[in-house]
């Protein structure tokens, strides 16, 4: 039933396979890691050797060289030897337990024997860390283009007046005329309706009437009576001819009001005309806000678009470590089938490298003496499985140059991926960068430079679920700015290069911030005022004599047009009520001789009533005498 | 293609025919399954292929139950990740038992904490016994119905008339003499 002999000779024929496989285990590792550390940089990466030694638990890492993302035969770091002290026998629980990591050599931009491009990577799908990161920034980009960059070099100031002059509208010459020649059919209008209402002519026939009525006056008073009512009427009919004078007079006066309101229109068109020549001239038109984000923001966003990229990445990777339910276990997608992980308090991270604290000097290439370069780094919690080890990784870095881009580097990067929610947290401060180093301007577009200086940068990015908040503070000192590649075209570039040269001290902040998958990025600097007001004085400076020549000139094109409105509006005005007021003076004139004469008749009137009195009571007192009573006295 | 399945087809039929016993032969198909069902890389396979090494179990119908099992694992696989999950997610009573052999030494690496490797052999140790049965049986049948009749049908005539069968029977003696050794 058993049969041992073939059972033994397979088991030694294991063995053997067993052991002679465990001298291919240090190029595994060796793929393994090339294969891992190309999945995180997205460029290649080699390792010319490496060795694991289980006797002595440790790993060397010889030679490991990263390849640029941009220089496809340069390594962006190049590092001569990388030793890692594990324990062994957490082995047997298949877990990689660090006690201790140390690096030599560290080389920047060295050269590479081959191309470090890897060839491309199959889309993702969209998630934060897939497309709509970048979705947001080209929708960023799309708002950057829209700005109105090209004013930049292309604005100018005509200097010719008469080129102004041909290509301005002169509404009011218009306005001006046609109030004038309205003004005069008005004068005639009015002279007509005054005419027509009444004709001083039969002012003098009611006295002439008048007259009549006091001559051969009649005896009886109450013929002469009704004579002074006749008289008295005449007066009426004057009363009334001077009402409707005066109700001409107030519609006149209207008249004469909305010509002028016309005239007061008109002139406000040659307000218009002067904001026509003066947007001519480009400085109205001229928008200088967007400045401070041209300048400051716009290879700055690109900078940003890169790093959200490479932190994405990095998300990506680290979110890799965190899959699960809340039912206490982990699962984790393998190409075939899924890993399950229970959660327990016995369960631990597969890799953990809890504390390690180790610096780096770099020699100078020709002086093996000098140190150039001086790193330290602190890493804390690295760990395979943040949930299960829970608290955040973090890495501290201090690094000090030498006569190099940078001179000093203090950040702290901690990344918390213990819960459902990761967070990614950086702080640093980057001390006397090169600001010549900095990006400023548009390449091509406007390829302003920093020729000196230095600057000092305070980054803070938190990145919490897909809430980003991001600040950048640079404070710049004693910095000169190179204009030399920038387009002379315009007048704005030499104002700007006159701007800029008193801008030697400041700070600039960037603020980019994620609110509902879109990004708001914002650049604020001390100086954003002082740029926009010393560009419009500048330019002020340079209109404003051709503004007043301009002024002068449309002031003369539309002189005669505009006198002329107005004296035939104060024609229109003094001739009507001139006219209309003599008639009301002709008028109260007529009125007072016919008072007079209305006066004179009724004194007659009276008299004659008197005497008709007087008469009939003597003939009363002869009629009656003989029977009244003869009194005694 | 056709030459290899001719040929396996041959061998099937020779062992068939042989005198070999018929549970050697059902043990064979049910370890081949079992083995070829899970994924390579498992570490259970080892201990399995061991145990068909130990016990006299036919090497030849056990490599060509694994093939044939292997081929079949591909279209399965989504079944033993499904089992494999409701196993090791669902099922929250025999958790600490996956969490017994996940954790501690060594059993890490055999990834019972996987779907696949998980699902595929929880089915093939459930279908092993009605396998081995059903096998056993059939081998049996073959061998009181159809041997007689396909020993001397014209099929087999062709088949011993094709090169491969030479290089077969190289193939077949040197089989033999291995089984010799056990």
């Amino acid at each position: 039933m058993i049969r041992w002999k073939f059972f033994l000779s397979v088991l030694v024929l294991l063995a053997v396979i067993a052991w002679i496989l465990t001298f291919r285990l240090d190029s595994w590792v060796k793929n393994a890691l090339e294969s891992g550390i190309s999945a995180v940089t997205g460029t290649k990466t080699d390792i010319s050797g490496l060795e694991i030694s289980l006797r002595n638990s440790s790993l060397q890492i010889g030679r490991l060289e990263i390849a640029s993302k941009k220089e496809p035969m340069e390594n962006v770091i190049e590092l001569s030897q990388i030793i890692v002290d594990f324990q062994t026998l957490p082995l047997l629980e298949k877990r990689f337990i660090v006690d201790d990591f140390s690096v030599k050599g560290i080389q920047w931009g060295t050269k590479r024997r081959a191309s470090g491009v890897l060839p491309p990577k199959p889309m993702q799908e969209d998630s934060w860390f897939g497309g709509i990161s970048d979705k947001a920034f080209d929708k960023l980009q799309a708002e950057y283009n829209e700005l109105p960059v090209s004013q930049l070099t292309s604005f100018a100031i005509p200097d010719n007046l008469d080129e102004v002059l041909k290509r301005l509208e002169f509404p009011a010459i218009e306005s001006f005329k046609k109030i004038a020649s309205d003004a005069q059919e008005s004068k005639l209008a009015w002279a007509q309706r005054v005419k027509e209402v009444a004709d001083l002519s039969d002012e003098k026939n009611l006295i002439q009437e008048a007259r009549k009525l006091t001559k051969d006056l009649p005896q009886d008073p109450q013929e002469i009576a009704k004579r002074v009512q006749q008289i008295q009427s005449f007066i009426g009919q004057l009363d009334e001819q001077k009402s409707s004078y005066e109700k001409l007079i107030g519609k006149v006066r209207e008249d004469y009001e909305s010509a002028e309101k016309m005239y007061r229109s008109a002139d406000s068109l040659v307000q218009q005309t002067y904001k026509q020549a003066r947007s001519l001239m480009g400085v109205s038109a001229l928008d200088t806000s967007f400045m401070l984000k041209v300048i400051f923001g716009s290879q700055w966003v690109q900078y940003a678009h890169e790093t959200i990229r490479m932190q994405n990445e990095l998300r990506r990777i680290l979110s890799h470590l965190t899959q699960g339910s809340d039912e206490g276990v982990q699962i984790y997608p393998r190409s075939k089938g899924r890993d399950i992980i229970f959660v327990t308090p016995r369960k631990r991270p597969a890799f953990v490298l809890a504390k390690s604290d180790f610096s780096v000097n770099v020699l100078e290439k020709g002086e093996r003496t000098e140190i150039n370069q001086k790193y330290s780094l602190s890493l804390k919690h690295i760990n395979s499985a943040p949930s299960l080890y829970g608290k955040p990784m973090e890495a501290k870095v201090n690094a000090m140059f030498k006569e190099m881009m940078v001179s000093e580097l203090d950040a702290l990067a901690r990344w918390d991926y213990t819960k459902a929610e990761p967070r990614d947290f950086y702080q640093g401060e980057i001390k006397r960068i090169r600001a010549s180093s900095w990006p400023v301007g548009i390449p091509k577009l406007f390829p302003l430079e920093i020729s000196s200086g230095t600057a000092d940068a305070k980054i803070n990015f938190d990145f919490q679920g897909s809430n980003l908040s991001w600040r950048n503070v640079v404070q710049f000192r004693d910095v000169k700015w190179n204009f030399s590649d920038v387009p002379k075209a315009g007048v704005l570039v030499p104002i700007l290069e006159k701007v800029f040269s008193d801008l030697k001290d400041f700070s600039v902040e960037f603020t980019l911030t994620s609110r509902n998958q879109a990004l708001d990025f914002d650049v604020q600097s001390d100086v954003g005022e002082l740029i926009q007001s010393g560009v419009k004085k500048y330019l002020e400076q340079k209109v404003s004599d051709l503004d007043r020549r301009v002024r002068g000139a449309i002031d003369r094109r539309i002189e005669s047009s505009k006198m002329a409105a107005a004296q035939e509006l104060e024609s229109f005005r003094s001739e009507m009520m001139n006219s209309l007021n003599s008639k009301i003076a002709v008028v109260d004139q007529s009125k007072l001789q016919l008072k007079g004469l209305s006066s004179e008749i009724t004194q007659k009137a009276r008299g004659a009533a008197e005497e008709k009195v007087k008469s009939r009571l003597r003939e009363e007192l002869k009629k009656n005498a003989p029977s009244l009573p003869k009194l005694k006295f | 293609m056709s030459l290899f399945l001719l040929k396996t087809l041959y061998g099937l039929l020779k062992i068939l025919n042989s005198e070999k016993s018929p549970s050697q032969l059902s043990a064979a198909v049910a370890f081949g399954m079992l083995m070829g069902l899970a994924p390579l890389s498992s570490l259970h396979n080892l201990f399995v292929f061991l145990l068909v090494c130990l016990f006299r179990v036919n090497l030849t119908m056990f490599f060509l139950s694994w093939g044939v099992f292997k081929i079949l694992a591909f279209a399965l696989d989504p079944l033993f990740d499904w089992l494999g999950y409701i196993l090791l997610v669902d099922f929250k009573a025999l958790r600490p038992l996956w969490i017994e052999v996940t954790s501690g030494p060594i059993w890490p690496y055999f990834r019972f904490n996987n779907t696949i490797v998980l699902g595929s052999l929880v089915f093939g140790l459930i279908a092993w016994v009605p396998l081995f049965w059903g096998a056993q049986s059939a081998v049996h049948a073959y061998r009181a119905r159809w041997r007689e009749s396909l020993k001397n049908s014209k099929l087999l005539a062709t088949l011993k008339a094709t090169p491969f069968y030479g290089w077969y029977e190289k193939y077949q003696s040197f089989m033999e003499r291995m089984s010799v050794l056990s």
